[in-house]
């Protein structure tokens, strides 16, 4: 159903081809989601032994037997797995061991901090990642270019965690303008996705530029530049809809990372999203959320890639029709 | 949905606009391996360069300010940290910690991702659906987490980190490995070996593999940056290398208690990550734009 309706407001020139095509990486999603579902199950398995964590610091053998029993933990693991993710279709993951919550309504108290996060951030790369990579693209071999091409060095050398200290000591400490904690307002989020958004822009920059030159190169733009095309729209319109397509693809897998790497800001920040959750999840031996979460995150991931898909074929007629990309 | 879709630094057609700063990316890249070289000269012998045993504490001098504060000494000459530990020591140990992972860890995830990718892309049919689907669970898997989860069973030893980032870090490699055998094994010469009766396994290593050592050095320059980068993010959420070893993250985690008055403390082991970080993505810009210009076209 879902591809069905994603697809139906591009129009009805969508060929067989790519409708098959969706529907097989709907079905290699579905695979891989059933794989990294195998693998956050009995890797989380590794942290610790439930049952003694359920009952307690200082329960007796028999007590933890006996919480072993009653939540199916004495089963063999193949059991377990495929209980887990029965309910998990449900929606049903079971108590925090921690917390003694639903697993759900854990992650759903936690969810929005991490979207708000990754989706600014992807957001305040996207803009200045595309300007700058276009500006460096039509400026090619020039100063401004190689300052942009500095720069996302730069960027792209600069540790997640070193650089969200460096403007918390900056801004929270040195210039206190912006909180260095807490997520009561706007301001709270600014230095996170400062921090996150620098470090997924060096991608963008570099893909929007090399995309962008290569697609001014063509003979298309000749010819609308030729027909006496304002050159600035030219870039606008002809070129740069044209460049996009691979950075559409990479800001996708961009925020794929985001979420994962919103560990380290969330950690530093005290924003009390996913990230911090899955840490210090691991850090108690929270199964059931830990396997919740490593499935929440690869699903994320596997849907993104879908409407990446989805994307890529609307920004270019070319892959519509085509049967095998 | 799963398949590479970045598209190289490649560009088929002659840059007449980049020659005149191709001397200074040369001059850059020289200096970035250098740089490269001599850190891995001091931390090789860090027991003979390093002025103070690491991780000796000295009570009667603690967070004594690096020489160009005014309180500085040249006794000390980057300071030293809460525990009176010489923190120009403690970084030079450090660098053994980054180098060691970043370098090893590529080692073994190429050999793995390579592995993967020349079987997936010569053989093809079956092979290469089953590579595919693994490749695609690999980038499914949220690499830090899973690392995290990992690293807090097996403990924060050096080895077990070099294991989990060697088993998670080949994916790059085999989607390179992959792309580039596919295209080699219509070439001419391979398919003269195949004629010739050689065993599949002979093409590949002899015949296929040497042509995709370029494309391969490129990857594994940028998979020893990630792995330096994700060994100090480990180390840094106390899930990665154990106190008191010294590990750059690690000495940025201690130093952010005093972020307030003290920033020099995570100011210096950060510069020290950055610049190897830097060097690193310097050298491997430079092998990919070298090799664009003598490969041209395909």
């Amino acid at each position: 159903m879902k591809y069905r309706v994603s697809t139906k407001p591009v129009g009805s020139d969508w060929g067989h081809g790519m409708l098959r095509y969706l529907m097989r990486k709907l079905g290699l999603g579905i695979g891989v989601l059933l794989c990294t579902s195998a693998i956050a199950f009995f890797l989380s398995f590794l942290v610790g032994d439930p049952a003694s964590r359920l009952a307690g610091e200082s329960a007796s053998a028999q007590e933890i037997a006996q919480v072993r029993e009653q939540y199916g933990f004495d089963q063999p693991l193949p059991t377990q797995y495929a209980r887990w993710l029965a309910n998990g279709l449900a929606g049903e993951f079971g108590d925090s061991l921690f917390l003694k919550i639903p697993v759900t309504k854990v992650i759903a108290q936690h969810l929005p901090v991490t979207l708000y996060l990754a989706s600014a951030s992807i957001l305040f790369s996207l803009i200045f990642g595309l300007a700058m990579g276009a500006i460096a693209a039509i400026r090619e071999g020039g100063a401004v270019d190689r300052l942009c091409l500095f720069l996302s060095l730069v960027a792209q050398a600069t540790p997640v965690f070193w650089f969200a200290l460096i403007i918390m000591a900056l801004f929270s400490f040195g210039w206190p303008i912006l909180p260095s904690s807490g997520a009561d307002s706007w301001k709270s989020f600014v230095l996170p996705t400062l921090a996150l958004g620098f470090n997924a822009m060096p991608a963008i920059i570099r893909l929007t530029r090399t995309s962008l030159i290569e697609v001014l190169k063509t003979d298309y733009i000749r010819t609308a530049r030729a027909k006496g095309i304002p050159y600035r729209r030219v870039v606008l319109k002809h070129a740069l809809t044209n460049a996009l397509n691979p950075v559409v693809s990479v800001s996708v897998v961009q925020f794929g990372y985001m979420l994962t790497g919103s560990i380290v800001v969330e950690m530093i920040f005290a924003l009390h999203g996913v990230g911090q959750l899955a840490w210090s999840s691991i850090e108690r031996g929270d199964i059931p959320i830990i396997q919740a979460i490593i499935l929440l995150f690869s699903l994320i991931y596997v849907l993104l890639g879908i409407l990446s898909d989805i994307v890529a074929a609307w920004l270019d007629p070319k892959l519509r029709t085509a049967s095998h990309v | 949905m799963f398949e590479s879709k970045t598209p190289t630094m490649r560009s088929t057609r002659a840059r007449r606009s980049f020659l005149p700063s191709l001397s200074s990316t040369g001059k850059t890249s020289l200096v970035a391996l250098i740089f490269v070289c001599a850190l891995g000269l001091v931390a090789t012998f860090a027991p003979i360069i390093a002025p103070y045993d690491p991780y000796k504490p000295d009570l009667a001098n603690v967070m004594m300010p690096p020489v160009w504060f005014d309180a500085g000494t040249w006794s000390h000459p980057l300071g030293t940290d809460s525990l009176g530990r010489d923190y120009l020591s403690r970084l030079i140990f450090g660098a053994r910690v980054s180098l060691l992972v970043g370098f090893v860890a590529t080692f073994i995830s190429g050999m793995i991702g390579t592995a993967l990718g020349l079987l997936a892309g010569y053989c093809g049919g079956r092979v290469d659906a089953t590579v595919s689907f693994l490749i695609s669970v690999r980038l499914a898997m949220p690499v830090a987490l899973a690392a995290l989860a990992v690293v807090s069973v097996a403990g924060g030893s050096l080895i077990i980190i070099v294991a989990v980032l060697s088993l998670l870090l080949w994916d790059r490699f085999a989607l390179v490995a992959r792309g580039q055998a596919r295209q080699l094994r219509q070439q001419e010469f391979v398919v003269a070996a195949q004629a010739l009766g050689c065993h599949p396994l002979r093409v590949m290593i002899a015949e296929i593999l040497p042509n995709m050592k370029s494309a391969l050095v490129v990857v594994a320059t940028l998979e020893v940056a990630n792995a330096i980068l994700l060994e100090s993010a480990l180390s840094f959420l106390g899930m990665g290398v154990k106190p008191p070893v010294p590990s750059w993250g690690l000495m940025i985690a201690e130093a952010k208690q005093d972020l307030l008055f003290d920033s020099w403390l995570m100011f210096i082991p950060g510069v020290a990550l950055f610049l190897l970080l830097l060097a690193v993505n310097v050298i491997g810009d430079s092998i990919g734009e070298l090799r664009t210009q003598r490969g041209g076209g395909k």
